[in-house]
């Protein structure tokens, strides 16, 4: 999750143009943004891309942000937008990844089995029961931010998410 | 307890067990995410590219790149490291060739990202798979792709008789250009 930011503070800065304070948004930003588009992608290398992509997109309509403090679910919607125009033009979205070679993760930081066999089960749901998960169960944001990302009400997201946690835990608990 | 307390606290209880044990798992982006977005920015808006269509074509297909070229033709010409003209070569008008830059003495540098510019009217980077490459005239790599790698692929073809050049300007994380490397080719119609 991200640091503590002033919104009300750094956006306008950024808006005026800072540098450093454009730095330090996306300094701190990066990682929650980072961590969306991987889930969202299933592909590192593609979250990389898709994260940078954000950032740009984001930056340059920031005046288009009417609330400061919705920032990361503007921020998050926008991914996601970009998302699915990816998926939309580009052949190799039908490609299935080996999760080793996505994450290209060593050493100490390589997965659980547990992990491994959730990755796997999330990898297979619609990017729309995805998305929830990402947003409630692995990021923990509000139900309001989950609201904005997905362009849904509030009861929405709650009904989506029953539904995503019940076809999620279906296929996990039928393979572990 | 506030409502939002309260929301959260039926989020988090619900939770499956598979998905409360993926809140640990780390993943990081580039360090260089942040030099990356603001040079871009500072690009005209119309120079300013999405990476997923163009990184992706050179991060994660290299192994397919010789595949997708029509002509398998692999030049590993030695690039000078001053910005001169050096090693004309003469290609054919409408095959695709890759050059490949060396990057073996940069290894130890402190660079970000290279950005691979094509000069003139005739040339063109030449991609099956994403068409809109072959559309832009720049395109920039990140350098931790290309830590692993001995040279840097560039596959171009020239559309038109002529002479034409291919720089590569590598950047360190202020966005500085540190080195740069240039080379001329010339296109003929008949096969050489």
């Amino acid at each position: 999750m991200s640091e503590k930011l002033d919104w009300n503070k750094i956006i306008p800065l950024v808006l005026k143009g800072d540098r450093s304070a454009t730095t330090e948004l996306i300094e701190i930003t990066q990682e929650s943004l980072f961590v969306f588009c991987f889930h969202l992608s299933k592909n590192k290398q593609l979250a990389e891309d898709l994260t940078h992509d954000t950032y740009l997109k984001a930056l340059t309509c920031l005046h288009q942000l009417k609330e400061p403090g919705a920032f990361m679910g503007w921020l998050k919607a926008i991914a996601r937008s970009l998302y699915l125009d990816y998926i939309k033009s580009a052949a190799q979205s039908r490609t299935h990844v080996p999760l080793d070679e996505a994450l290209d993760l060593q050493g100490p930081s390589r997965l659980t089995a547990e992990q491994l066999s959730a990755l796997e089960v999330l990898q297979t749901l619609s990017e729309e029961d995805r998305t929830i998960l990402i947003l409630i169960d692995i990021q923990e944001v509000s139900y309001s931010e989950a609201s904005q990302v997905l362009a849904i009400p509030e009861g929405t997201v709650k009904s989506r998410l029953a539904r995503a946690r019940e076809k999620f835990s279906k296929k996990y608990n039928g393979t572990n | 307890m506030s409502e939002d307390q309260n929301n959260q606290h039926d989020q988090n209880s619900e939770t499956p067990a598979g998905l409360k044990s993926l809140r640990s798992v780390k993943l990081q982006a580039s360090p260089y995410l942040a030099s990356r977005v603001l040079a871009n920015l500072e690009l005209p808006r119309e120079d300013r590219r999405s990476q997923a269509s163009l990184f992706s074509f050179l991060r994660s297909r290299f192994a397919a790149m010789t595949v997708g070229l029509a002509v398998v033709a692999v030049l590993a010409y030695q690039w000078g490291s001053h910005p001169k003209v050096q090693n004309e070569a003469q290609y054919k008008v409408g095959s695709p060739y890759m050059v490949k830059v060396d990057i073996r003495e940069l290894k130890d540098t402190d660079i970000a990202y290279a950005e691979v510019v094509l000069d003139g009217q005739n040339i063109q980077f030449s991609s099956k798979a994403f068409a809109d490459v072959n559309e832009t005239k720049k395109l920039m790599i990140s350098w931790d792709q290309l830590l692993t790698k001995q040279y840097l692929p560039v596959v171009v073809k020239g559309n038109k008789e002529g002479e034409a050049k291919v720089t590569v300007y590598f950047y360190d994380r202020n966005n500085k250009i540190v080195q740069e490397k240039q080379m001329a080719l010339s296109f003929k119609d008949k096969a050489i």
